[in-house]
């Protein structure tokens, strides 16, 4: 059998590649039991592999709770987590924009490794669900033939950078912040400053502060495109803000500066990230993102603290050097852009094109929205897309936050081919961005912190309201609806004109699933304000109150008031009222329609909650090099068992000062990761103090890094190489224990819990 | 070939192509029966969970997830019907793995069928059979899967269709797509039938 290694081969970019090597090697070690539970979780974690519902073993069946029967029940992929259970898989897509050539990708890995379908979530990421772990090298090999990579998609990273899907396109944006956003993304992903964070760091870019766009409200950093004039030029730079996020307690973001220009937008990024690792909380994870840090401190010492940081920094050619080449990074449209021209089109267009067809600010041309139901595309519709994109506007397109996928660049003559092929492919429905496309995080259906059933709810609201659509008052299709199934805010429903997240409720002694209703959110000017919350309903009669509360504000609205000055002047006492109307259970006994769970019949439990991995696993820094150090050995040997004496040597020298530059970190931060300052460092911090020492070998360990370093004159010969290998397993062993006894005696710390 | 894992069979309901979906049967009628299975272990693998995807056209339709591979009243290419795939290593050989994709496509049938709850609103027509491998690089869209494969095909059809003379018909025009075979007889064998000769 043909392996896909062998088969993409130089296909794959060297550096992606590697990486995928190790964390295979990685999933073996862990398989044989070689690597502690958490550091492994946190490992695929950074990798995008994430846990699923039920990958503790357990399940209740609807009637009794049962224990999954997995053959290697001991065996796991870190705490609570069966190894053979199927888990998710997050492949991050940076500001949402992908090729013909990825969507095929993507269609050719949903059917082979998930279960027949893409996932578009609220972060422009993409999601496949129930993939084995023994797949997810495989299939990370083949994204990185097509240039895209899992790592940093979720543990305690730089997250996906999301960005508006119109910029470039807008007609309203200050100028394209699509190259700074692919620049911020390129610059973070890996970056040694942001690999020591308590929890996740979200960021996001946006053309304007008007419409909805980045949503740069409720991200921890979050840019808005402005210029300025200075000396008589225009100046590109970002209104920034910081702190922002949604999770249980919303927090909207701080201005930080009002004005950040375009070459300082990486450092100070990379400055917030220091400060952020730092001073960030690590032990308690329900306080660890930046937004409490920022709120411990104060923005004013936060910024302060991040300005200081900001003059530390060496300087680094990445800060500035795609500016240059950011006028060049432009899209190609395909075709000439040109008028619809009055041709024949097709019965349903014109409502089509009412709702998902968006005219470019350049002249002809249209971004087109393909309307996917519950964020949901078949690997078939996949790849009619990425058709459509091939014969009308090229590699254009983009994953949007609203779980849709658009098409940029759009001839408006070839509009109605376009919706014949969409329609085509089961992909023509209308109404995109109003109240029948409904976002839903995916909720009890896989995430293991799911309450109700987010997506169960979403699909009958999205149905019904579809088979009513062309009846609603413009007032209300333009509403939007946001669901999670749990207060972390997956779906986004703080920023939704109707808001539900997941909650439960004892009725007569039983559980009986609920929705918590947020009323006015605010979607544009960037998630400008968050709903509020007004009480419980029922998850089985949330219908019923879409229904009651559409009515209300369209029977009681004055003139054009919004919905968020509808649920303003109204107030919260009054529409608890309406809600209470809707709360009322039945006994069980007497009807059991409400004691489950939309699309699934299973008697509601919350039995089935699991530990989320959100928040990732907090591994010390430390642990994450002494891993890296033990895989360069291993590839070390092995190299050496392939007659590659040379490069075994070499890369046991290295494993050894990988090892003692995460031991030097722990007492310089800043330690440059070069041989000789390695080493002198080492030398003078950890040998010459004795930390390093063992209690009976001395400082024996240390003098292998020594006595390999100052060889330079060496003849590379097998045994030399071998005994090197083998003192490079002793050095990272020694590492380990000099670690243990720094902790023990207060030398060091460590934010893992 | 004898390694190839991801092999998988449907049969489609009878009057497949019937409306959007195939049938009149709204798909998320199987959520209750797919998570009763579960319940009762009624068909083999260790099933996981229900997966509900009734809202995509032409897609996976409902999905009832095992370890191994995954059971779904399936509605790609807008053609509704019953399959199984598998996933992950089951049993050794290509052969067998053909013939328990099959065995276990047909106990779903099997079950769908006698399903007090859907009023026997499904049936299926036995006279086709599709075997289909999610495997690009091992079972690519080409004339050569077919003769790698023709062995265990041939020894399936034999079984299941004794004395038959069957057309096979590929399906899926372009490369990018997983490779799919259509098996039709003249035969109409009842799935209880079927079944009967796959039985180990």
């Amino acid at each position: 059998m043909k392996t896909w290694k062998e088969e993409l081969g130089a296909a794959i970019p060297e550096d992606l590649g590697k990486e995928i090597d190790q964390f295979e090697g990685q999933i073996e070690l862990k398989r044989q039991g070689k690597i502690d539970d958490k550091l492994f979780a946190e490992t695929r974690l950074r990798r995008g592999a994430y846990g699923q519902r039920y990958d503790n073993g357990q399940r209740h069946d609807g009637v009794t709770e049962k224990q999954l029967p997995y053959e290697r029940q001991a065996l796991t992929k870190g705490p609570d987590t069966v190894w053979d259970a199927p888990g998710m898989q997050r492949i991050k897509i940076p500001f949402g924009g992908l090729s013909a050539e990825q969507m095929e990708s993507l269609a050719d890995l949903c059917e082979e490794y998930s279960d027949g379908i893409c996932h578009v979530t609220t972060r422009q990421d993409f999601q496949l669900h129930f993939v084995h772990l023994e797949d997810t090298p495989d299939l990370m090999r083949r994204l990185a033939a097509v240039g895209i990579t899992t790592r940093e998609a979720c543990g305690n990273t730089v997250r996906n950078i999301t960005a508006c899907p119109l910029s470039g396109v807008c007609r309203d944006e200050t100028f394209d912040v699509t190259p700074y956003a692919r620049a911020t993304a390129d610059f973070l992903l890996g970056h040694d400053d942001a690999q020591d964070f308590g929890r996740k760091f979200k960021v996001a870019f946006s053309g304007c502060e008007q419409h909805a766009c980045g949503l740069v409200s409720m991200h921890d950093l979050g840019f808005i495109a402005r210029t300025r004039t200075v000396d008589g030029k225009p100046v590109r730079g970002f209104e920034t803000y910081v702190g922002g996020g949604l999770g249980t307690v919303p927090y909207k973001a701080k201005l930080f500066d009002d004005f950040v220009p375009e070459d300082e937008i990486l450092p100070l990024a990379q400055a917030m990230s220091r400060v952020f690792a730092r001073l960030g909380e690590k032990k308690n994870r329900a306080r660890a993102r930046i937004k409490f840090l920022i709120a411990k401190l104060g923005i004013d010492e936060f910024k302060r603290l991040v300005a200081e940081e900001r003059t530390k920094l060496p300087a680094d050619d990445r800060w500035s050097s795609y500016i240059d080449g950011v006028a060049a990074q432009g899209e190609s449209p395909l075709k000439e852009g040109t008028a619809l021209n009055g041709a024949a089109v097709p019965e349903e267009f014109a409502a089509w094109r009412e709702t998902n067809v968006y005219r470019q600010r350049q002249d002809g041309y249209a971004v087109v929205t393909v309307s996917l139901p519950l964020g949901d595309a078949t690997a078939a519709q996949m790849r009619a897309i990425a058709d459509i994109a091939r014969r009308y506007c090229g590699d254009n397109i983009r994953a949007t936050v609203e779980q849709n996928i658009v098409l940029r660049w759009v001839s408006e003559t070839d509009l109605p081919e376009v919706y014949r092929a969409l329609e085509a492919a089961g992909l023509g429905a209308p109404g995109a961005g109003t109240i029948v496309d409904v976002t839903a995080c995916p909720g009890t259906d896989t995430c293991k912190l799911g309450i109700a059933s987010s997506r169960g709810l979403a699909g009958e609201l999205s149905e019904r309201l579809a088979a009513k659509s062309q009846e609603l008052d413009q007032a209300i299709r333009d509403l939007r609806i946001k669901v999670s199934g749990c207060f972390n805010s997956c779906g986004q429903h703080h920023i939704s004109d109707l808001g539900f997240y997941g909650v439960s409720r004892k009725v007569g002694g039983t559980t009986v699933p609920h929705f918590q209703v947020i009323l006015g959110g605010k979607w544009q000017e960037n998630a400008g304000s968050y709903g509020l919350a007004i009480g419980a309903v029922p998850s089985k009669r949330v219908p019923e109150f879409v229904t009651a509360i559409s009515d209300r504000y369209l029977r009681e609205r004055e003139k054009e008031e919004s919905f968020q000055d509808f649920v303003q002047r109204v107030g919260k006492k009054e529409l608890r009222k309406l809600v209470d109307e809707f709360t009322t259970v039945p006994a069980y006994e007497e009807d059991k329609t409400l004691y489950s769970d939309w699309r699934d019949p299973r008697e509601f439990t919350l039995s089935d909650l699991g530990v989320g991995e959100c928040a990732g696993e907090v591994v010390d820094r430390i642990d994450f090099d002494l891993q890296k150090a033990e895989q360069e050995a291993f590839d070390a040997q092995l190299l050496l068992d392939d007659g590659d004496v040379r490069g075994a040597d070499e890369l046991a020298y290295r494993a050894m000062l990988t090892a003692a530059h995460g031991l030097v970190r722990l007492l310089f931060y800043d330690a440059p990761d070069r041989p000789d300052a390695i080493v002198s460092e080492f030398r003078t911090r950890l040998y010459d103090t004795q930390i390093f020492w063992d209690k009976y070998a001395g400082g024996k360990f240390a003098g292998y890094l020594f006595h390999r370093h100052d060889d330079r004159d060496r003849t590379f010969t097998a045994e030399a190489a071998h005994h090197l290998v083998e003192e490079a397993n002793l050095f990272i062993e020694a590492a380990h224990s000099c670690h243990a006894r720094m902790l023990e005696t207060g030398v060091a710390t460590s934010g893992a819990v | 070939m004898d390694d190839l894992q991801r092999i998988g069979v449907k049969l489609l309901c009878r009057n497949a192509e019937q409306g959007e979906s195939g049938g009149t049967l709204p798909l998320v009628d199987v959520i209750p029966v797919f998570h009763r299975w579960i319940q009762q272990a009624a068909v083999p693998d260790l099933l996981i969970d229900v997966a509900d995807y009734s809202h995509v056209k032409s897609g996976p339709g409902v999905l009832l997830v095992g370890y191994e591979g995954i059971y779904a009243l399936d509605e790609t290419d807008g053609l509704r019907g019953v399959t199984y795939y598998f996933r992950r290593p089951a049993i050794e050989g290509v052969a067998h793995r053909v013939h328990l994709a099959a065995q276990r496509a047909l106990a779903a049938c099997s079950l769908l069928e006698s399903e007090a709850s859907l009023a026997s609103e499904l049936r299926f027509d036995t006279s086709a059979i599709e075997i289909y491998c999610n495997d690009r690089l091992n079972a690519p869209n080409e004339p050569g899967t077919l003769e790698a494969l023709a062995p265990a095909i041939e020894g399936l059809v034999s079984r299941l269709y004794p004395g038959a003379v069957p057309q096979l018909e590929r399906r899926g025009a372009q490369s990018r797509e997983r490779f799919s075979l259509v098996v039709r007889t003249e035969d109409s064998p009842g799935i209880e039938t079927l079944l009967e000769r796959v039985a180990n």
